[in-house]
């Protein structure tokens, strides 16, 4: 591999090597010729990045309205320069796709060729191992292409909720109970042995925990090794809120338990008003009044 | 699955793509032999394999919960049948055959009905064309159908994927019907399907590419007995 780099003339290798630094970054021409201008003249610049352009070693990009250089390394040039011109391009198509991957029918759209040429070029590269086809939660029922040694996103695998293309509910129940009983018990006085309602705490208590600390107690208890993000723990946390278990406080960053009590809670039912049997006559300037009322008062205390 | 170029067939098929008044709709209608080409031998290798190691799963489990979807009556019949799989392998081939951009083997037999009176599937089909005004006779196609594929002999199953698994499914699609009609003695299998689009704004759609390419131009694959010469054959 080294040799043939030190096939290449000096001011080429001088142009690759200083491309290949900048990776993963692209290399426009002013850069070059500020960084080279003294060692290289332009002629030899322009020489150069055509014989690089031609060995392969240097993607041409667009960036915006400009021409841009990326070096691709010794070893993926060796194997695009032995491709024939089809696989080539369907091959720098999976590579422009990164890790989101390419799904066959936009390959075939973008290229241009036809159907039964872009198959034997994806054949002829997966036995290559150059790419691997993988299958996206998305569009499960669709035929992806990507380079074989990146991961595919988040995005098509699911990240941590998925596995194997299915929705892991049981793992993401466990968590949102896991991380409910957290947030009850931070929300609540801990009831020791009462049973009944939840205890409340004063108006002034500042104990309710936000997304980033329940992220950081998730974490400490290591109750699985996948590795969750804050991400991942707010939408968990947004689940409880859609399922009314746990509500966002209005400062907007703190979380409160929703609070369990015993039996159901109705106004008309708990007030002393719905059993009282001067309910008719009971007016703000009548005989009985809320005000003066009895009832109330026993209630209240 | 070896897809059947027959012209009157293909006279249906390209009348099944119109726009209506306020949708585009996209239809297919064809005929496949259960001749298997190097992919569907894959296909039904996969199959069997996660069969196999489901079944192995099953009786290694010890809880008593533990359902396994190939236990299940399914719309094919009995799944430790070895002839109800290959049927189910069949409809699955013949969705890759049809949509070659995809890849159907990760459907489960659950994700089909089995429909029992063939007037209901013609019927239901009939309603939906002359809903969308369609003024062709939707008997005539029926009749054509029938010189290819005996319909009364066939198994009918149905397919409504969600719009994840539709191969067509990309946000413009509104609604879809999918039939397969399976005549075990013929050996073949009618592949036939609605799918109505929100009309595009821009004058191009959706499912344009799949509407008007020739399925069946797959793998031309030399180890296979028959490769790229396409027979028409009108009764095969």
């Amino acid at each position: 591999m080294s040799g043939e780099l030190s096939s290449l003339p000096k001011a080429a290798k001088l142009i690759y090597e200083h491309c290949l630094a900048a990776l993963p970054n692209c290399v426009t021409q002013d850069d070059l010729s500020k960084a080279l201008g003294r060692k290289v003249n332009v002629t030899d610049m322009s020489n150069s990045l055509n014989l690089l352009l031609g060995k392969r070693l240097l993607d041409p990009l667009h960036q915006g309205k400009s021409l841009v250089y990326r070096a691709v390394q010794l070893d993926e040039a060796k194997w695009v320069s032995t491709m024939e011109g089809d696989e080539q391009i369907v091959y720098n198509f999976i590579k422009g796709s990164g890790n989101e991957g390419i799904w066959t029918k936009t390959l075939k759209m973008k290229t241009n060729l036809h159907m039964t040429v872009v198959n034997r070029c994806l054949k002829s590269l997966e036995s290559k191992n150059l790419v691997k086809s993988i299958k996206s939660v998305k569009h499960p029922t669709r035929k992806i292409y990507m380079l074989y040694d990146l991961a595919p996103s988040s995005e098509i695998t699911g990240g941590p909720w998925f596995t194997d293309q299915e929705l892991d509910i049981e793992f993401i129940n466990n968590l949102k109970k896991v991380v409910y009983k957290y947030i009850h018990s931070k929300s609540y006085p801990s009831k020791k042995n009462h049973k009944g309602s939840d205890l409340l705490w004063s108006v002034d208590y500042n104990g309710y925990p936000s997304a980033i600390q329940i992220h950081d107690w998730l974490r400490s208890t290591n109750i699985t090794e996948v590795d969750l993000s804050l991400a991942n723990v707010m939408s968990l946390v947004d689940v409880l809120v859609y399922d009314g278990k746990v509500e966002k406080r209005p400062d907007g960053t703190t979380f409160r338990a929703v609070r369990q009590v015993e039996g159901t809670i109705d106004g008309y039912t708990e007030s002393p008003c719905g059993k009282c049997p001067l309910n008719d006559v009971c007016a703000v300037d009548g005989p009985v009044s809320p005000m003066t009322c009895e009832y109330f008062d026993k209630w209240l205390m | 699955m070896k897809f059947l170029e027959l012209p009157d067939l293909e006279a249906i098929n390209s009348s099944l793509n119109f726009d209506a008044d306020d949708c585009r709709v996209r239809g297919k209608c064809e005929i496949y032999t259960t001749k298997s080409t190097v992919a569907d031998k894959k296909l039904y290798k996969t199959l069997e394999t996660r069969y196999q190691e489901d079944m192995m799963a099953l009786s290694t489990s010890k809880s008593p919960e533990f359902v396994n979807s190939w236990t299940q009556p399914s719309p094919f019949g009995n799944l430790d049948q070895s002839s109800t799989r290959r049927t189910f392998m069949f409809i699955l081939a013949t969705l890759n055959a049809s949509h070659p951009d995809h890849d159907f083997s990760s459907l489960q037999p659950n994700d089909f009905y089995k429909e029992r009176f063939l007037s209901h599937v013609i019927e239901s089909i009939n309603t939906t064309l002359s809903n969308l005004g369609r003024r062709f006779s939707a008997n005539g196609m029926w009749e054509v159908i029938d010189r290819h594929i005996v319909l009364s002999d066939c198994d009918i199953y149905s397919y409504t994927p969600d719009s994840d698994s539709d191969p067509y499914g990309d946000g413009a699609l509104i609604w879809s019907q999918s039939y397969f009609f399976f005549n075990r003695n013929m050996k073949r299998i009618l592949y036939i399907s609605l799918h109505g689009f929100r009309m595009p704004i821009d004058g191009h759609g959706p499912g344009d590419e799949e509407a008007f390419s020739t399925p069946g131009l797959v793998e031309s694959d030399s180890e296979d007995g028959y490769n790229d010469e396409w027979i028409a054959n009108m009764d095969d």
